[in-house]
C-alpha cells in the first residue's frame, strides 16, 4: 500500500512482453534470495563442478580405460602418483571409474526425479481439483503406493523387467511419487479454497483455465523444490539398486561399484580406495541437492520464510 | 493540547474531579521494518477518568491499534515506544517486567478482535474464564488462597453478568455462535475486575442484531462496575452508541476529540467528516441516492423508474430452492423458495444477516450452484446448464466479490486480472484497448499506469475497482455484489457505492447488492429485498421497505441499527403502531 501512488509508469508494449517483464523479475528477485543463503549457492557450485564434469567426461578422459581387457594398472594397487585413486580388481583406474559413475548416478537420479514429480503433480492436481470419486480413486490408488515398501518394491520391479537403465529409473519413479502427490494435492485445495478461484469461474473459466493460469502457477514452485530434493533420494535408491546387483551391468554408477568392491572382498583386502569414492560422492551430491533444495524452499514457500513472508 | 480541549468540554468537567485513569502523554510509537521506520502514532495526547467511556475512531493503518496496545505494553520488539503511558499515575513504559503482569488483566483487559479466533478451541470456556482468575485472583484475594469451587462460582457469576447461562461454561468455543464467544471475551475480560478494559473492534464480524446485544451489554457493564473503556472501531456510529467521548485519528494523530453526540453531528475535521458520512443514516434524504463522494463527482441521479413491472426484468428467479444435505442426513434449507427480479437499470439490494442464505442465492443466480428446484430466467430466457451455455451467461452476468485482496490472485498484474474474462471468452481483437476502457471505467485513470501493477501495491479500494473492472470488461448486464464495501475503509465505501450508481446511470449495468447493511441499501438502491431464512420477507421500494416496513424481522433489523437516536425513536415508534 506504499507504493499506491506512483505505479510504475512505463506502459508495456503487449501483454506477452507484460508477462515475461514480470517473470523476469520474480526470477531476480528468487535469485537475489537464493543468493543470501550460503549452504545453498555452496551446494549450486559442487552440483554445477560435478555436472559439468560428468557432461565432459567422454572429452577429458579416454573411454577405453574402463575396458576390463584393456585395464591399464595391476589389480588392487593404492593411490600413487599413475592413479591417483588406486586401481580396482581388475586394474582400472578408480578415479576414471567414479568419474563416468556420475554420469549415471545424476542421469538416473534426474530422470526418476522428473517422473515421479510428473506423476505427483498430475495426480495430486486432478485429485484436489475434481473432488468426488475421482478423488477417491486417485487418493486410494495413492495410499495403496505410499503403504507399498518402495524398496522392495523397485526390486521386484527391476528383477521381472529387463536390466537397464530406464528399468531402475522406472522402478525409482513408480514407487517415490506418492508423497509428491500428496504435497501437491494439500496445496492445491488450499489454493482453490480461494474467492479468486471463484472469481475466475464467474467470468467463465473450465477446468483447464482454472488449473493452467491458477493452480499450476501457484503450486509449481512447491513441486520445485520437491523436485530438488527427491533427485538426493532417487540417486540414493540408484545406488541401493545397483549395490542390489540390479543395475545395468554395461555401465558403470556409484552403486555398481560398490556392489563390486563388496562383491570382490575390497574390505577384506583393505582396498579402502575403492570404497570410499564413490561413497563418498553420493554423500557429496546427495549433500548439495539437498541443501540447494532447503534453500529454495526457504525462498519460495513464504510459510517458513518468516521474515520474508507474502505481502 | 488534548487535556485543553477536554477540559473545555462540559461533560468531562464534572469527571475531572474523577481520578484519572490512564493518562496518556506526547505517546510516539514507532515500528522498525523492512522499508524504514514506520511512524505508527505521532504524539498523542489522551486522558480517561474511571467511569469513562472512550471511542477511539480511524481507518485501518491510522496507528488505532497501536496506540491502545501502548497502553499494556503489548506491541512486538521492533516498536519504539516514547513519550508516557501513565496507568493510575504509574508509567506503563518503566514498569518492572512482574508488575507488568499483575497489571495486566488485574489492572487494565483486553477485548480482542476476532472472537472467533482468540478462544482456544480445545478447552471448555469455563476454563478459559478461569485462567485469568487462577494466575490474578479478584477483588484483593489472592490467587493462592483461591479454592475450585470460589472459582467455579466466580466463573458462574461473570458468565451470569454478561447474559450467558452458567451452565454454558462446559461448552467448548464452536458450540457458542458469534455473539456468545464475544461474550466469552467479554466475561474474560472483567473476570479480574481490572479498572481499564480496552476492546479492539469487538463487534467487528457480528451482525446488525448481535452488535446491538453486545453494545448495548457492554455499555451497561461499564456503568455497572464504573470500569473505563477504550473502544476501537472504524465505524462511529457504533462508538456513539457506547462511548460518551470520541476520539478520531488520522495517520498516527488525533485530529478531533469531543463529546459523541458532537463528533458525530458536527465533524469538523474532514477526515471525521468522511468518515460519519461513510455511514449513512436510513431515513436521512440528504444520504439518498448520494454515495459519501467527493460532492463534486458524485452523479447526480434519479430514483429509477424502471422498477415497477413495466420493463421485462433482466434477471429474475422463479420458486428458487437450495438444500444441501449434512453429513447425518439433516438437510439445510439455503435458499427456500425465492423469486425475485433485477430490472435493467435498477439496484437491487438484498439485506439479511450472515447464514440467511444472500451467498447461495447470488451463486446460484450465477450459476455457480445447482438449485434443488425452481428456475432462474435471463432476459426471458431459462438459465442453461451445458457448460458452453453457461460460459456465454457469463458474459452477461458478472460477480463482484467481498474481499478483494483474496479475488485477486496475487501473482498477476492487474492487466491479466482484467484480461483473465477476455481471454477466457476468446475476444482477442484489441484485447489492450478493451482492458484499458474497462480501468477507466472502473476510474482508475490513466489506466496504463495500472497495466503491469500487482495487486499487493495497490489500496484496498484500487483493488476492488481493478476486481469490477474485471467484471466490466465483458460489457455485462447484470453485476451481482456480494458485501462490495464490507471490507473496505470507510472513505473509501463511499467511492465504491457511487462508482456503482455512476454505472448505473452511464452504463445502464443493473446490480443486485448483497449487504448485511441496511444504510448501504438507503444508500444506493432502488428497491430492497428481504432475507430472512432462506425466505424473503419483504421486496419494494427502498422507501417503502426502510420508512415503513412490514415485516417484524426488517423492524428488528432497523431498529439494531447503532444510528442516531432520532430514527431510531421512528423505528420505534412504527413498531409500536403496528404490534
Amino acid at each position: 500500500m506504499t507504493t499506491t501512488q506512483n505505479p510504475p509508469s512505463t506502459p508495456p508494449r503487449t501483454a506477452t512482453a507484460l508477462v515475461w517483464a514480470r517473470r523476469r523479475a520474480a526470477a531476480a528477485r528468487v535469485w537475489r534470495q537464493f543468493a543470501t543463503d550460503r549452504g545453498g549457492v555452496a551446494g549450486l557450485v559442487v552440483l554445477g563442478v560435478i555436472v559439468l564434469l560428468a557432461v565432459l567426461a567422454p572429452a577429458l578422459t579416454d573411454q577405453t580405460g574402463l575396458d576390463v581387457t584393456r585395464a591399464p594398472g595391476a589389480p588392487w594397487q593404492a593411490p600413487s602418483g599413475e592413479f591417483w585413486l588406486g586401481t580396482d580388481h581388475t586394474g582400472r583406474s578408480v578415479l576414471l571409474l567414479t568419474w563416468w559413475g556420475a554420469q549415471v548416478s545424476l542421469l538416473v537420479g534426474l530422470a526418476a526425479t522428473l517422473l515421479s514429480v510428473g506423476i505427483g503433480t498430475v495426480v495430486g492436481v486432478c485429485a484436489a481439483h475434481f473432488g468426488g470419486w475421482v478423488s477417491s480413486v486417485l487418493l486410494r490408488v495413492t495410499d495403496f503406493f505410499l503403504v507399498l515398501p518402495s524398496l522392495v518394491l523397485a526390486l521386484v520391479l527391476s528383477t521381472v523387467l529387463p536390466q537397464g537403465l530406464g528399468t531402475i529409473i522406472l522402478a525409482i519413479g513408480v514407487t517415490s511419487w506418492p508423497s509428491t502427490a500428496r504435497l501437491v494435492r494439500a496445496q492445491t485445495l488450499t489454493v482453490e479454497a480461494r474467492p479468486y478461484i471463484e472469481r475466475s469461474r464467474a467470468l467463465g473459466g473450465g477446468h483447464g483455465h482454472v488449473i493452467g493460469k491458477h493452480v499450476l502457477p501457484a503450486v509449481l514452485p512447491l513441486v520445485f523444490v520437491n523436485t530438488t530434493l527427491t533427485v538426493a533420494s532417487a540417486i540414493i535408491a540408484e545406488s541401493t539398486l545397483s549395490f542390489l546387483g540390479l543395475g545395468d551391468p554395461t555401465r558403470v554408477s556409484w552403486g555398481s561399484m560398490l556392489h563390486s568392491a563388496s562383491l570382490h572382498g575390497a574390505v577384506s583386502k583393505g582396498a579402502w580406495w575403492y570404497l570410499l569414492p564413490p561413497g563418498l560422492g553420493i554423500v557429496v551430491v546427495v549433500l548439495a541437492f539437498t541443501l540447494c533444495g532447503r534453500a529454495l524452499e526457504t525462498v519460495l514457500n513464504p510459510r517458513l520464510a518468516h521474515s520474508a513472508g507474502e505481502r | 493540547m488534548a487535556e485543553q480541549t477536554a477540559m473545555s468540554e462540559p461533560v468531562d468537567q464534572q469527571k475531572a474531579a474523577a481520578p484519572t485513569l490512564l493518562d496518556v502523554r506526547d505517546l510516539h510509537v514507532r515500528y522498525q521494518s523492512g522499508r524504514g521506520e514506520v511512524h505508527a502514532v505521532r504524539g498523542v495526547d489522551l486522558s480517561l477518568a474511571s467511569g469513562q467511556t472512550l471511542g477511539l475512531a480511524g481507518e485501518s493503518g491510522c496507528g488505532k491499534s497501536t496506540l491502545a496496545m501502548s497502553v499494556l505494553r503489548l506491541l512486538p520488539k521492533s516498536s519504539r515506544v516514547d513519550g508516557q503511558v501513565l496507568l493510575d499515575g504509574e508509567d506503563v513504559r518503566t514498569m518492572s517486567w512482574g508488575r507488568l503482569r499483575a497489571v495486566r488483566w488485574a489492572g487494565a483487559s483486553v477485548v480482542f478482535q476476532g472472537a472467533m479466533h482468540a478462544l482456544n478451541p480445545v478447552r471448555r470456556i469455563g476454563e478459559q474464564i478461569a485462567e485469568p482468575l487462577r494466575l490474578h485472583g479478584w477483588g484483593g484475594r489472592a490467587p493462592t488462597s483461591l479454592s475450585p469451587a470460589a472459582i467455579r462460582a466466580r466463573v458462574a457469576e461473570l458468565l451470569e453478568q454478561v447474559e450467558l447461562p452458567a451452565r454454558r461454561a462446559d461448552a467448548y468455543p464452536h458450540e457458542l455462535s458469534g455473539g456468545q464467544k464475544q461474550r466469552v471475551m467479554i466475561a474474560m475480560a472483567l473476570a479480574c475486575q481490572p479498572r481499564l478494559v480496552i476492546a479492539d473492534e469487538p463487534t467487528t464480524a457480528l451482525d446488525v442484531i448481535v452488535q446491538a446485544q453486545v453494545l448495548e451489554l457492554m455499555g451497561r457493564l461499564v456503568a455497572e462496575h464504573d470500569i473505563g473503556l477504550i473502544m476501537i472501531s472504524h465505524d462511529l456510529s457504533v462508538l456513539a452508541a457506547t462511548c460518551q467521548r470520541i476520539a478520531v485519528m488520522y495517520r498516527g494523530e488525533l485530529v478531533e476529540q469531543g463529546p459523541a453526540e458532537q463528533v458525530m453531528r458536527q465533524p469538523r475535521h474532514a477526515h471525521t467528516q468522511a468518515l460519519a458520512a461513510a455511514f449513512p443514516v436510513v431515513g436521512d434524504p440528504a444520504h439518498r441516492l448520494v454515495p459519501a463522494a467527493e460532492p463534486a463527482t458524485a452523479p447526480t441521479v434519479e430514483p429509477s423508474e424502471s422498477s415497477g413491472a413495466s420493463t421485462r426484468p433482466v434477471l429474475r428467479a422463479e420458486d428458487l430452492h437450495v438444500r444441501f444435505g449434512g453429513r447425518r442426513g439433516g438437510q439445510t434449507h439455503a435458499v427456500a423458495g425465492v423469486t425475485l427480479e433485477v430490472h435493467p437499470n435498477e439496484i437491487v439490494a438484498l439485506v439479511g444477516q450472515s447464514g440467511s442464505g444472500k451467498t447461495t442465492l447470488a451463486r446460484t443466480l450465477l450459476g455457480l450452484q445447482q438449485p434443488t428446484s425452481g428456475r432462474v430466467y435471463f432476459d426471458g430466457q431459462p438459465l442453461p446448464t451445458s457448460a458452453r451455455g453457461l460460459r456465454d451467461y457469463r458474459r452477461q452476468v458478472q460477480l463482484v466479490l467481498q474481499d478483494p485482496t483474496s479475488a485477486l490472485n496475487p501473482r498477476q498484474s492487474v492487466y491479466e486480472a482484467v484480461a483473465e474474462g477476455l481471454r477466457i471468452h476468446r475476444i482477442g481483437d484489441d484485447e489492450a484497448g478493451r482492458v484499458a476502457d474497462a480501468l477507466s471505467k472502473a476510474e482508475l485513470r490513466p489506466p496504463e499506469q495500472f497495466f503491469s501493477v500487482l495487486p499487493h501495491e495497490l489500496s484496498g479500494g484500487q483493488r476492488q475497482r481493478v476486481v469490477i473492472a474485471g467484471a466490466l470488461a465483458l460489457n455485462p448486464r447484470v453485476l451481482i455484489a456480494d458485501e462490495p464495501v464490507a471490507s473496505l475503509d470507510a472513505s473509501v465505501r463511499g467511492e465504491i457505492l457511487a462508482l456503482f450508481l455512476r454505472l448505473r446511470v452511464e452504463l445502464g449495468v443493473a446490480a443486485l447488492v448483497i449487504t448485511h447493511d441496511l444504510g448501504l441499501a438507503w444508500n444506493i438502491a432502488d428497491r430492497v429485498a428481504v432475507m430472512y431464512q432462506g425466505e424473503l420477507v419483504e421486496v419494494g421500494p427502498v422507501e417503502d421497505v426502510l420508512l415503513a416496513p412490514q415485516h417484524p424481522y426488517t423492524r428488528s433489523l432497523l431498529a439494531a441499527m447503532p444510528n442516531a437516536p432520532g430514527s431510531l425513536d421512528e423505528v420505534e415508534l412504527a413498531a409500536g403502531d403496528a404490534g
